[in-house]
């Protein structure tokens, strides 16, 4: 089958020799140089550089900057000049990276699944790409930018099943130019949504359908993963900032203390606190668990003309600065009635025998994104 | 991986992974080229010191021509100059050794070594006198680097400033 020319597809014992491998022969810097992860969303770019280390990754640098707003609104970049002028200023502490790759936000993405015949070229899965249009993406496709990735092969030469991700030409096009002007070669870009996937999915063969929830400052976004590959993705505006509003307000708290009030009393508050900041924790969070809990169960209930299960949710996965709010995986879990937890963002990225990376672990949960494409530099 | 970067920007970064190519590429073609002008570099050298190296004495005074003499005197000159870098290399220093016990009436014009086992060498040139070719022998034989030393009796008892050739052979 040619179509795995862009595949993601590797056997996990290939994978194995093939990490071996590099650890033993790296590729010079010379040939395939170091790049970055950039994540870029509404209100900050956050950036992240690893490096191999012992027998994974150590971070060589790190750090958010926040842009100023209107300079990109619900992820498409109004202000090219603007951009440019901040990602110029995040090459100034990448000590001498000019590579990145980058992530493309949910919003605007078009993500879907589709099954190709064995045997089919990749010029062919890219027309059937484009046939497949019609009906699920509002766009051209000579105006958007899309490429596929392999979830999985089926057996007797049933073809596979193929992510696919779909974006407006003209967003990415902003995103390339401006990297380009801040003097930075941008090396891919994909869907916001792979690139977390890569820092939480195990790429094992029995890994379960996830339902990925970033919980962001302004917005949540949902996606559903298939062995680590989007299917689905949407965004709800729902996010922490209307929670830290509510609770500085009402309970008078300075936003260090709100943080704090987040994070060590949350859903499950001591019995002495005020009942006032309860409620609007209660309210985000009900709000999210709705949405969490109608795209777990039309997801976790689709059907084939069979009768059979297509997208079994097993899990619910937690990811974004908002997520830190304690007692939400437990008090989703109660709503989906599913295994829920905070992702590991550092799983893929370290052992901790070997190294403790300078980022904790709550603040970890809003560099997923960036982990992600850092990681897509050494093949993960 | 999937990657939605526009074809444009796609190609721009293979053109730069392929300038990279390029620029290792050379890099390794420049340093193999500096790794084999090193290993030449002796050679050159000896080469250029051999030629300003005027006739010793005691060559002046052997019977052969100018020109032989010039030939012999850049051989030698060239190893001594290697003499340090091919120490070990047997068959030079047997040259030298074949060389150095020749008295000052035999002239040795041509020298051939077969790398055989044992080695063979084939020195031709011309002896003044019959006894001064007898002796060469003699003192030929009686360096145990040789196992055998064997010039034709009709050479032997050739006519003074008649044509020779001597074949040496040992473990070289």
């Amino acid at each position: 089958m040619q179509l795995f020319k862009s595949s993601s597809y590797v056997g996990s014992g290939a994978q194995k020799l093939s990490r071996s491998l590099a650890r033993w022969f790296p590729t010079p810097a010379m040939l395939y140089p170091p790049a970055a992860g950039i994540d870029i969303s509404d209100g900050s770019i956050k950036w992240l550089l690893l490096q191999p280390y012992k027998s994974r990754y150590r971070i060589a640098s790190y750090g958010e900057m926040v842009i100023e707003p209107g300079i990109v609104v619900n992820g498409t970049v109004h202000d090219v000049d603007g951009l440019a002028h901040a990602l110029s200023e995040v090459k100034k502490r990448l000590g001498g990276v000019a590579c990145a790759h980058a992530a493309l936000p949910e919003e605007a993405a078009y993500v879907f699944e589709m099954h190709v015949p064995d045997g089919t070229a990749h010029d062919q899965v890219i027309s059937m790409i484009e046939f497949g249009f019609e009906g699920r993406v509002p766009i051209a496709p000579g105006a958007a930018v899309y490429d596929f990735d392999v979830i999985q092969r089926h057996d007797e030469s049933e073809g596979a099943d193929i992510g696919v991700a779909v974006f407006s030409r003209e967003l990415a096009e902003a995103y390339v130019a401006a990297f380009d002007a801040a003097g930075m070669q941008l090396l891919s870009l994909e869907v916001e949504a792979r690139s977390i996937a890569r820092t939480i999915s195990s790429t094992a063969s029995d890994e379960p359908v996830t339902l990925l929830v970033d919980f962001g400052r302004a917005r949540t976004g949902f996606a559903v993963l298939k062995l680590g590959i989007p299917i689905f993705t949407s965004t709800v505006e729902v996010g922490g900032e209307g929670i830290t509003k509510t609770v500085a307000e009402q309970l008078s708290l300075s936003p260090e203390e709100t943080q704090k009030f987040k994070n060590e009393q949350g859903l499950f508050p001591d019995a002495d606190a005020k009942p006032e900041g309860m409620e609007a924790l209660i309210g985000t969070a009900s709000a999210l668990a709705d949405e969490v809990a109608r795209h777990y169960h039309y997801w976790d209930t689709r059907r084939n003309e069979k009768g059979e299960r297509m997208t079994p949710v097993g899990r619910v996965v937690l990811v974004g600065g908002s997520a830190n709010l304690k007692g939400l995986p437990d008090y989703l879990a109660g709503r989906v009635q599913a295994p829920t937890s905070v992702a590991d963002v550092w799983r893929r990225v370290c052992n901790f025998d070997e190294y403790i990376p300078p980022v904790n672990s709550r603040d970890s949960l809003q560099y997923a994104t960036a982990a992600g494409l850092a990681l897509r530099s050494f093949s993960v | 991986m999937s990657n939605v970067l526009p074809k444009e920007a796609k190609k721009a970064a293979w053109r730069m992974y392929r300038a990279r190519f390029v620029i290792a590429g050379s890099l390794v073609a420049l340093a193999a080229a500096g790794l084999s002008a090193l290993a030449l570099l002796p050679s050159y050298l000896a080469l250029h010191a051999a030629e300003p190296v005027s006739a010793p004495s005691n060559t002046a005074k052997s019977a052969g021509s100018e020109t032989d003499r010039a030939a012999l005197t850049s051989v030698r000159a060239m190893v001594e100059t290697l003499s340090p870098l091919i120490a070990t290399t047997t068959p030079a220093a047997a040259i030298t050794q074949a060389l150095s016990a020749r008295p000052s009436a035999i002239s040795i014009d041509h020298i051939t070594y077969s790398a055989d086992s044992p080695g063979m060498l084939i020195l031709a040139g011309t002896a003044a006198t019959r006894e001064a070719l007898g002796g060469y022998r003699q003192a030929l034989s009686a360096n145990s680097l040789w196992k055998t030393v064997f010039v034709p009796v009709g050479d032997l008892t050739g006519e003074p400033g008649a044509r020779f050739s001597m074949s040496l052979s040992g473990d070289f």
